[in-house]
């Protein structure tokens, strides 16, 4: 169906068109915006998500915390609720008039950062959907690690301790070696969870605005499907879509293929 | 040694910070949203962090009947429901056929079943949706039930296959000289057996049709069988231009509570589910 030209409406009105398809979407320069929004998402919040939810994770265990059960209920919380909920909730944090975030800066004296329309301004709108993106996920990669540091044995962090390495050093060479396969499984589940997870947020939030600057690749397939009727082009951008959904999955896979230490 | 036990107070402190900084991210805008949904239209001009003057529950009336969240409860309740219970008999019957006659076929079937796991929902949605659509299965309750049922089970299988392979086969060895049938050994012997993997699985499936977005977007379009997310994403959109915050977000903390409620019910199983076999939402 890539290869054709379609409303969708009625069989028999589907034109063959070969390649055209693709040759559109190389002209497209809104297929480049959102290819271009995919990969920045793409980049920003596995990064993000892995390294926070390590840092906290890595907080509460090695410190032995007694409250720690609390913290990462709190923190998981996000991940039961409905991501539509979750983006009307951040679109009105964000709101220009009456949000919290305008409210809080206001009272900190910040008037500039006060006087920004966070998913309203080209610039900033991708990247305040991201930061919702990373604050909904980052409990799930929590529990995860929080699991897997636990099942390291404690004697390696003695071992290491009476060697004179402080906590620092043990995080260097105790976790993050026993830890590699754990995040190597996040990483790709990450990566390929943002890369089609990402549509929901940016529908709700922004709906690809202003002036297509939140568009991902997925937004755009749904756009040129639902709203354009634009079957045939909509299939075409699902194919470039699953391709690189299967690249990244084989280069994240390969990338992360150090030998995971058994203990 | 009084000087480490300072240090490591001291440290405690900042990490305690720290955590309770992360945690006040989520907390904060929870409770902001609950307080706020009992303000009158005036008090959303104002501040937006002052509480309201008095507890005012127009705005859940508002949400319940002219914003038809009612109906979008029955309707997400109806069709979670219908699909969890169908997804689970399709895939325990499957489960435990697959694991236990293990011949050329039914390795088949679970091979077909693991490589839609891969399969990412967005890539197959305009076909599917045209297939849909011929089959005038569209804006119908039950076409949606049936690509709900359709897309866990191959989730639920892969998961009771794991558990259903561990039970030891001795169990129903003894129920068979007891002349137990192949059903009576499922129903007696099997699935009490793997009473945890199947809540473990209901759960997951459960949250997981309840806020479930991109199906019902685009194969629901009629207000009367929307469900709670596209409701409320209607909601929004509607509220854009009448700004009627108030039942917005009385319509927000309705969706809210049960979730929390449901929440502090399963939490349990969620972590353990994840912390035992990494299993993605």
């Amino acid at each position: 169906m890539a290869f054709y030209r379609w409303s969708g409406t009625a069989r028999g009105t589907e034109v063959f068109i070969g390649l055209d398809n693709f040759r559109t979407m190389m002209q497209d320069d809104i297929f480049w915006i959102s290819f271009k929004n995919s990969f920045i998402v793409m980049l920003i919040v596995p990064a993000a998500t892995i390294i926070l939810a390590l840092f906290l994770a890595v907080l509460l265990t090695r410190f032995k915390l007694r409250e720690k059960y609390v913290y990462r209920t709190v923190l998981f919380f996000p991940n039961v609720l409905s991501i539509v909920v979750i983006s009307i909730l951040w679109s009105f944090i964000y709101h220009p008039t009456m949000g919290i975030l305008k409210a809080i800066f206001e009272s900190l004296g910040l008037t500039r950062l006060s006087e920004i329309v966070w998913l309203g301004t080209s610039e900033t709108a991708l990247y305040s959907v991201t930061v919702t993106i990373i604050w909904a996920g980052l409990g799930f990669y929590l529990i995860l690690f929080i699991a897997g540091i636990e099942s390291i044995p404690v004697q390696y962090y003695e071992a290491a301790a009476i060697d004179g390495a402080g906590q620092v050093r043990q995080f260097f060479t105790v976790t993050l070696p026993l830890l590699w396969a754990v995040l190597r499984v996040s990483f790709i589940l990450l990566i390929s969870g943002v890369f089609y997870g990402s549509f929901i947020y940016v529908q709700v939030m922004t709906n690809g605005g202003p002036n297509w600057s939140s568009e991902t690749l997925v937004n755009y397939l749904y756009y040129q499907a639902f709203k354009n009727f634009n079957m045939g082009y909509a299939t075409a951008i699902g194919l470039v879509v699953f391709l690189i959904g299967i690249t990244l999955a084989f280069i994240s896979n390969r990338l992360t293929r150090k030998d995971a230490v058994e203990f | 040694m009084s000087e480490s036990t300072t240090g490591r107070i001291l440290t405690r402190t900042v990490i305690r910070a720290i955590m309770l900084l992360f945690s006040a991210t989520v907390v904060l805008p929870f409770l902001w949203l609950i307080y706020s949904s009992f303000k009158t239209s005036r008090e959303f001009m104002e501040n937006p962090l002052l509480l309201p003057e008095q507890l005012n529950f127009d705005n859940y009336v508002h949400a319940w009947v002219q914003a038809k969240m009612g109906s979008y409860f029955v309707n997400s309740i109806l069709v979670s429901g219908l699909s969890l219970v169908c997804t689970l008999l399709i895939s325990i019957t499957s489960a435990y056929a697959i694991t236990r006659f293990v011949n050329v076929y039914t390795k088949l079937l679970k091979g077909l079943y693991i490589s839609t796991f891969f399969l990412p929902g967005v890539v197959g949605l305009v076909p599917l949706f045209l297939m849909m659509n011929d089959m005038h299965l569209t804006n119908n309750r039950f076409g949606i039930v049936i690509v709900y049922i359709a897309l866990n089970i191959s989730f639920s299988v892969f998961v009771l296959c794991g558990f259903i392979g561990n039970i030891a086969k001795d169990y129903e060895e003894a129920a068979f000289i007891d002349g137990a049938s192949r059903y009576k050994i499922l129903f007696k012997v099997i699935i009490p057996l793997s009473m945890p993997a199947i809540v473990t699985v209901s759960v997951f499936v459960f949250l997981g049709l309840w806020n479930e977005f991109l199906y019902a977007y685009t194969f629901l379009t009629d207000d009367a069988i929307m469900t709670i997310p596209i409701g409320l994403n209607n909601l929004f959109a509607v509220q854009k231009y009448q700004t009627d915050w108030g039942a917005l977000f009385a319509g927000l903390v309705m969706v809210l509570i049960p979730t929390l409620l449901f929440y502090a019910l399963v939490q349990k199983h969620i972590t353990s589910g994840i912390a035992a076999g990494g299993i993605k939402m």
